[in-house]
């Protein structure tokens, strides 16, 4: 059984997409739709959220600010919940560079389905 | 084969001069074509040296002048004196012959004497050569007979009743001097002073001027004496006068005396003799051709011939000006004049062409300026049009992105529902299509930021085994999603290494693309991907090597890098059954040789096509080394 997927998107159709796609490969899911629902989310469902995906390009509160919060701010208490960039943004796409701001990995969009898999179930969750 | 990656050529780094540089040049080149100070000092100088130099031609030429004067002048005292000197010579002759007689010779005597002695030919200009005796009057009756044997018209004449008397006696050629015979000296004080300077000074003497009886055209003539003497008896001292008997003479007519001189013809001078006030002799006259109105030179000789005091006016006739033009100084002043206009001329062309210079770089300058500031205004909007391109692509993979990450993952969890079988087909189709808009927007996006170098490489060690199978892995799934009959393999060669360095999210980038080509051209065979070790580099770089062989159709046409080249289809034909603008191979090529590697390819029409990847080998072990 696993945790749930936290899915951060400000697309609604793309919250809908990678919900259903979670669902699809067996995995829970809530949604959030930007940054600080984000923060908000973890805040109140800390123990059922087993992975993050964000994505970077959100109003309010971007992907990269949520994900530093979520690393430094003890009073979250996700300092080791894996949180993976899921990004349209090509220059995001470098490993390195989204290591450096506390992501674990990084994942293109479009997102294959089996992608999906590979990395969640990597996560065991 | 091998390209190297047809990128941008780099900027030229521009060779500028800086503006004080140029400025500072301008103003030295200004003022090198000016005409200063030097350019005038040489022209004064030159001008200078020219007055110079014609002064002093014109000095040394006046001395010449001067010279050739005094010369010429002196030469006709010369000759006037050596004639005269000739004459006395024949008048002691006539003395010495008389002597010879013993005082006493007559008349056929005498023209004998004067015959032989050939005056016409050896003495020109003489009158005539005669002897002049002094008579006292007791001895006059018989001097008379004596005289009128030969000659019975002789007589004394001016008559006169005195004590002495000094006629001429004889005088050879008689027929010309005819009046003259039996004149008296004593009638005229000229023929009577001289007569009696010659007798007291026993020397030869000449007359001042007379007009000789003789002479028809009445000119200035003189007589010229040479006395002789009874000898002395007893030797006792008695005074010439008391000895006296008389003198050889001889008449002159100063023209005739002349011309025998030297012919005026061939003289550049012309000369007037005067004895005291009286002009003997003039050819300096207004009506002469050669007479110069305004003589360069004339000069008085004064001499002191035989009792007289006769002074030479040489004046210079225009034959000595023409020969003494002194043109040479005036040609020289032409000529330095000219030199110096030249040079002058010169520093004026040369200020000139270096003015004309200036304003032509002055021309080139602003064109180049102008040129320059339409090429800056052109680069920044080229920069700003590829800085807008980057971000309008990036900006808009973006965009693009979104939409289709929603597409692809409906229709993906479409295909896995439970669909009638159009409905399948229609969502296959729509999976398909929606790939290649996904792979196109890829190779798009990668191409751009290829070209503004935006793409960086992540290392890291990977093994290499485990990347083969996975290339594997994935041809297989290509072959299958194709449905074709081609089977896959992969082999690593013992002298490979373990483990590589390398940004394997590329390389296999570049490995899907090349066996995504290898399954679309392969109907049946095989796909064979193979890692091996090849020859270091010429500079002694490890290196390693994939290779990626089909037995499919293979690639037709003579120059194979080209498929390395964007936009370019392998099949270019409207039935091509390939996707994609072109762009894989291009890609494949730049990351390779972003990653310090070579790509080549090698094909054979019908039999099959063979890529091969070398990449640079760092610091990694050998399958073989490892171990014992």
């Amino acid at each position: 059984m696993h945790k749930a997927v936290l899915v951060a998107d400000d697309d609604a159709l793309l919250r809908l997409v990678l919900s259903e796609m979670c669902r699809e490969i067996g995995y829970d899911f809530l949604t959030a739709c930007d940054g600080q629902d984000c923060l908000h989310m973890l805040s109140t469902h800390r123990t059922g959220i087993g992975a993050v995906l964000l994505d970077l390009h959100m109003p309010k509160m971007s992907g990269v600010e949520a994900a530093g919060v979520i690393r430094n701010d003890p009073s979250l208490d996700c300092r080791h919940l894996p949180v993976i960039a899921l990004t349209a943004d090509v220059r995001w796409h470098d490993p390195r560079k989204v290591e450096d701001h506390g992501f674990d990995g990084v994942l293109e969009k479009p997102l294959k389905l089996d992608t999906l898999r590979t990395t969640l179930s990597a996560l065991e969750i | 084969m091998t390209t190297d990656a047809p990128g941008a050529p780099a900027p030229d780094t521009p060779h500028s001069i800086p503006p004080e540089t140029v400025a500072h040049e301008r103003r030295a080149i200004e003022r090198l074509g000016r005409l200063r100070l030097v350019h005038w000092l040489t022209l004064l100088l030159s001008v200078g040296l020219t007055l110079v130099v014609w002064q002093y031609v014109k000095y040394q030429l006046a001395l010449r002048t001067e010279t050739r004067f005094n010369i010429a002048a002196d030469q006709v005292a010369e000759l006037i004196e050596e004639r005269l000197q000739k004459y006395q010579v024949a008048l002691w002759a006539g003395v010495a012959a008389i002597k010879t007689h013993d005082n006493g010779v007559d008349l056929d005597q005498w023209r004998s004497f004067a015959q032989n002695l050939d005056i016409e030919h050896r003495y020109p200009g003489i009158n005539g050569i005669g002897v002049i005796h002094e008579i006292t009057a007791a001895d006059m009756p018989d001097y008379l007979a004596r005289q009128r044997k030969d000659r019975p018209d002789f007589k004394v004449h001016p008559p006169r009743q005195a004590d002495i008397y000094q006629p001429i006696t004889f005088i050879e050629p008689e027929d010309i001097n005819i009046e003259a015979v039996g004149l008296d000296m004593m009638h005229e004080t000229n023929r009577y002073t001289a007569l009696t300077q010659a007798r007291d000074s026993a020397s030869t003497q000449i007359t001042g001027p007379i007009i000789l009886v003789q002479d028809e055209g009445r000119t200035p003539g003189f007589l010229f004496f040479a006395p002789f003497y009874r000898t002395s008896d007893n030797g006792a001292d008695a005074t010439h006068a008391d000895r006296f008997l008389g003198a050889v003479y001889a008449p002159f007519v100063v023209k005739r005396l002349m011309e025998g001189v030297l012919d005026k013809d061939r003289r550049a001078t012309a000369v007037r003799i005067s004895d005291g006030d009286e002009i003997i002799y003039d050819e300096i006259s207004s009506e002469d051709t050669d007479y110069d109105h305004d003589a360069i030179k004339e000069k008085r000789i004064l001499m002191s011939l035989y009792g007289r005091e006769w002074a030479l006016d040489i004046r210079s006739g225009l034959s000595f000006r023409q020969e003494n033009s002194g043109i040479e100084a005036i040609v020289i002043l032409v000529v330095g004049i000219v030199l110096d206009v030249a040079l002058l001329a010169i520093f004026i062309l040369l200020s000139r062409a270096n003015r004309r210079g200036l304003r032509f770089a002055d021309m080139a300058t602003g064109a180049l300026e102008a040129a320059n500031r339409n090429l800056e205004i052109a680069r920044k909007e080229a920069e700003s049009a590829s800085a807008m391109k980057s971000t309008f692509l990036s900006t808009m993979s973006h965009e693009v992105r979104t939409p289709l990450t929603a597409i692809s993952g409906i229709l993906e969890l479409l295909e896995r529902a439970d669909l009638p079988a159009k409905q399948r087909m229609l969502v296959d189709t729509g999976r398909k299509a929606s790939d290649r808009l996904i792979k196109l927007l890829t190779d798009v996006l990668d191409v751009s930021r290829l070209e503004a170098n935006a793409v960086a490489l992540w290392e890291r060690d990977v093994p290499v085994s485990p990347l083969l199978n996975e290339w594997q892995r994935l041809a297989e799934g290509l072959v299958e999603k194709m449905k074709k009959a081609v089977s896959v393999t992969a082999t690593v060669d013992d002298d490979v290494p373990e483990t590589i360095t390398v940004d394997d999210i590329r390389l296999s980038q570049v490995m899907n693309n090349l066996l995504d080509n290898a399954a679309r051209f392969t109907k049946e065979g095989v796909i064979a991907i193979r890692a091996f070790r090849p020859d270091p580099t010429a500079d002694g770089v490890e290196r390693i090597g994939f290779s990626i062989t089909d037995s499919g159709k293979g690639i037709a046409g003579g120059n194979m890098e080209e498929i390395f080249e964007r936009f370019r289809q392998v099949d270019n034909s409207m039935t091509r059954d390939t996707s994609g603008a072109g762009l894989g191979l291009s890609i494949c090529h730049e990351l390779i040789n972003l990653m310090g590697g070579t790509i080549t390819v090698d094909s054979v029409v019908g039999t099959g096509t063979a890529f091969e990847v070398y990449l640079p080998v760092r610091g990694a072990a050998s399958k073989g080394e490892k171990g014992a």
